[in-house]
């Protein structure tokens, strides 16, 4: 039987995790399709375009660390 | 790098440029007018025009008859020079002649095909060409709908005449309900197809059609087969003779880049360091000892701010030279920086082979490269380079596969929690055989395998980034201390996150292992490092290299994707296995569960396998290109290209 209390972890880690994907997938869609288009035209546009897509990243981590504590907490039941 | 100046009379002009090219050790530096007040660029040699007006000719051959590919004959200048002013009027005649036909047949049959799409959709319906036109108080409306329309239609008009077939539906129609009858169609949408000129049934004019058809392919055959006969009669010379003209325009226009005045010219190169005496004696030998060589940069590798940064030649041993490609794609590296290629080409299998795991799909990727490498490699470069990274990735997934995670095509060798009972697929239950190799060093799939992976991918980030931070540092000592010292700073951030996130994550054998290598620190060590670290990030990079600590911090846990991955792809394939394998193949007794159970387990295998390949791939060389790169790497560097070719199709006077 899980505990509600386990359970409401769960889900919160869940939201952490997937709200923050949504965000930084929102954020890095219109810089990608930016870094594409400027590859397209020239193509050592490459390497910065893509260092530029990836930095809204960090949102996503911080979901994840949040999530991994919550999971950590309930981790003991 | 050496940058030399040749200055040479004008009478040598022509021996020294093709000695250079011959030789292709110069970068040439492409004088801009203005740069010296004295000095004009100079004016390509004559024989050029010549020269480029047979070259579009010759090209305009090439592309009719699409000629292309390894050469099977090679000639030398002389024949081509000698043959091409006599030749080259009779082939482009029959060249083109044919080239003409060939297209005029492949319009007609076009048409045709047109024609015959137009005309298939009547063929259902009981009437004629010639009953669709030619009515002065009927309208005729011939089209696609999606269904029966006569209910529709005679709501709104009493007196119509329809036909519904498979194929079109035409209505016919008093012209003064016209207009009513076009509301309705376009109700129910309707649409209008043109009718085609003819007259007759619509299955006399598609035969008709047919035999055109059959009349035109077989002309079409004729007409590729002589120009097929025409490519290789002339091809070869005719290839020759482009690569030989190029050439000839390429020396002619040389002297566009040099500096001249009215008798001399001066060419402004770079030229390998270690090749620079073979250069001289080259063009003494080519030009009589009337010219003279000044070394105007010896290219150390400390100067920084040159007016112009030297090219970039590679210079790496066989097996890294193709990851040289990988490099390329991100950005070539400057002439003074540190070349990571040596570290891609280590690294990135490393990750990738980590991230599959999995001795099946290793060995899968082993053969994908080398077939990649070998065969297709051939003809492009960059299959090759792709295809000698898979390969390498391949051998490491295989290990890991073998000997860390104990998997093959996500099935294990031994079944979870030492064999007894009925605890899923493992090799040994389906071969009936016992290994013997005891337990996997991790467990993909387990919670403590998990972990220690999770462990190990902060431990990667750690080694890889603090090498990125050596990197930095050694680029930036000849360029800025402060830079460099700000390097140093940043290990030490790096070193506190790395022991913070050690002592305080989950437990497990990995954590326990790194720990017990350091020391035995605990999460007050981490302050050792981090607050000096911090400090000199302070004094050298402000407030905003502060800031920028978080962003590392992500840069460390973005490693952990190569735990993610792994785990991910183990688990796909295991879910595929449990469904497909175990409970339709293996424990149904239905026969056709368990064919089509077989079916959809090696369906499932392929698509992991690719998906596997893609997502590995891509994070793998994700986390060196934007995590490991980021901390030392400039690029933009510019490629060495020197002045010259080496001819595939003729053969060099020399020779």
């Amino acid at each position: 039987m899980v505990e509600i209390g386990d359970g409401l972890l769960a889900i919160g880690a869940g939201l952490a995790v997937g709200l923050a994907g949504l965000g930084t997938g929102i954020a890095e869609k219109d810089i990608g399709a930016a870094a594409v288009g400027a590859t397209a035209e020239k193509p050592e546009m490459f390497g910065r375009g893509l260092v530029l897509m990836v930095i809204p990243e960090t949102i996503v981590l911080f979901g994840f660390v949040i999530a991994f504590l919550l999971m950590g907490s309930l981790g003991g039941a | 790098m050496t940058r030399i100046a040749v200055v040479a009379p004008k009478a040598v002009q022509e021996d020294v440029i093709e000695a250079l090219h011959d030789v292709r050790l110069a970068h040439i530096e492409e004088y801009s007018k203005g740069d010296e007040p004295d000095l004009d660029i100079g004016k390509p040699l004559p024989k050029g025009s010549r020269a480029s007006e047979l070259l579009v000719r010759l090209r305009a051959i090439i592309h009719a008859l699409d000629l292309e590919g390894p050469p099977n004959a090679r000639f030398s200048t002389r024949q081509v020079q000698d043959r091409l002013e006599n030749e080259l009027p009779r082939i482009e005649q029959d060249v083109r002649a044919a080239r003409e036909a060939f297209d005029d047949v492949d319009r007609a049959l076009a048409e045709v095909h047109e024609e015959q799409a137009k005309l298939r959709p009547l063929g259902p319906l009981p009437l004629e060409l010639d009953d669709y036109r030619g009515y002065d108080q009927l309208r005729v409306f011939v089209g696609d709908v999606p269904e029966d329309i006569s209910g529709a239609l005679s709501q709104a008009i009493d007196k119509f005449e329809y036909f519904a077939s498979s194929g079109a539906h035409a209505v016919f129609v008093h012209s003064s309900q016209a207009e009513k009858a076009q509301e309705v169609l376009a109700r129910e949408g309707f649409r209008e197809i043109e009718v085609p000129q003819g007259t007759g049934t619509v299955q006399a004019n598609l035969q008709r059609l047919q035999h055109e058809q059959e009349e035109l392919a077989a002309r079409r055959a004729e007409g590729r087969s002589r120009l097929d006969g025409l490519a290789r009669q002339h091809g070869a010379f005719v290839l020759a003779a482009e690569e030989d003209l190029s050439i000839q325009v390429e020396k002619a226009e040389a002297p566009l880049n040099f500096a001249s005045t009215e008798r001399a010219f001066v060419v402004d190169a770079w030229v390998p360091t270690s090749e620079v005496a073979q250069l001289q004696r080259t063009l003494d030998g080519a030009a009589g000892g009337s010219v003279h060589f000044e070394v105007i940069d010896h290219g150390g590798r400390d100067e920084h701010h040159r007016a112009e940064e030297p090219p970039t030649k590679y210079d790496h041993p066989p097996g890294v030279r193709r990851f040289g490609f990988l490099l390329d794609v991100f950005s070539k590296p400057r002439y003074n920086e540190i070349d990571p290629t040596i570290v891609l080409f280590l690294v990135f299998p490393l990750f990738f082979g980590f991230m599959i795991g999995d001795l099946g799909y290793g060995l899968l990727m082993v053969a994908l490269g080398f077939f990649l490498w070998n065969r297709i490699g051939r003809k492009s470069p960059g299959a090759a380079s792709l295809g000698f990274a898979l390969l390498l990735s391949g051998i490491w997934a295989t290990l890991f596969g073998a000997i860390v995670f104990h998997d093959v095509l996500g099935i294990p060798f031994a079944p979870h929690g030492g064999g007894h009972g009925d605890e899923g697929l493992s090799w040994e239950g389906l071969l009936g055989v016992h290994f013997g190799l005891g337990d996997p060093i991790l467990e993909k799939l387990g919670d403590e395998g998990v972990k220690a992976m999770l462990a190990l991918s902060i431990l990667a980030a750690f080694v890889h980034l603090f090498l990125g931070f050596v990197f930095g540092f050694v680029n930036e000592l000849g360029h800025d201390k402060k830079h460099a010292v700000a390097k140093l700073g940043w290990m030490g951030v790096l070193t506190g996150f790395f022991i913070i996130s050690i002592v305080m994550g989950p437990e497990n054998a990995v954590s326990e292992w790194a720990i017990g290598l350091m020391g035995h620190p605990d999460a007050a060590t981490s302050l050792f490092f981090l607050g000096p670290g911090v400090l000199v990030l302070i004094f050298t990079e402000g407030a905003i290299g502060v800031m920028e600590t978080l962003g590392l911090l992500s840069n460390i846990i973005s490693y952990t994707r190569l735990a993610g991955v792994a785990v991910a792809k183990g688990a796909m394939a295991g879910a595929f296995n449990f469904i497909f394998l175990e409970e339709m193949a293996l424990h149904s007794t239905a026969i056709w569960v368990v064919v089509i159970g077989f079916i959809l387990f090696v369906l499932a295998q392929m698509i992991v396998f690719v998906l596997g390949l893609i997502s590995s791939g891509i994070q793998g060389i994700r986390l060196n290109y934007v995590e490991f790169f980021l901390k030392f790497y400039k690029g933009g560097g510019r490629e060495f290209s020197p002045f010259g070719r080496t001819r595939s199709y003729t053969l060099n006077p020399s020779e």
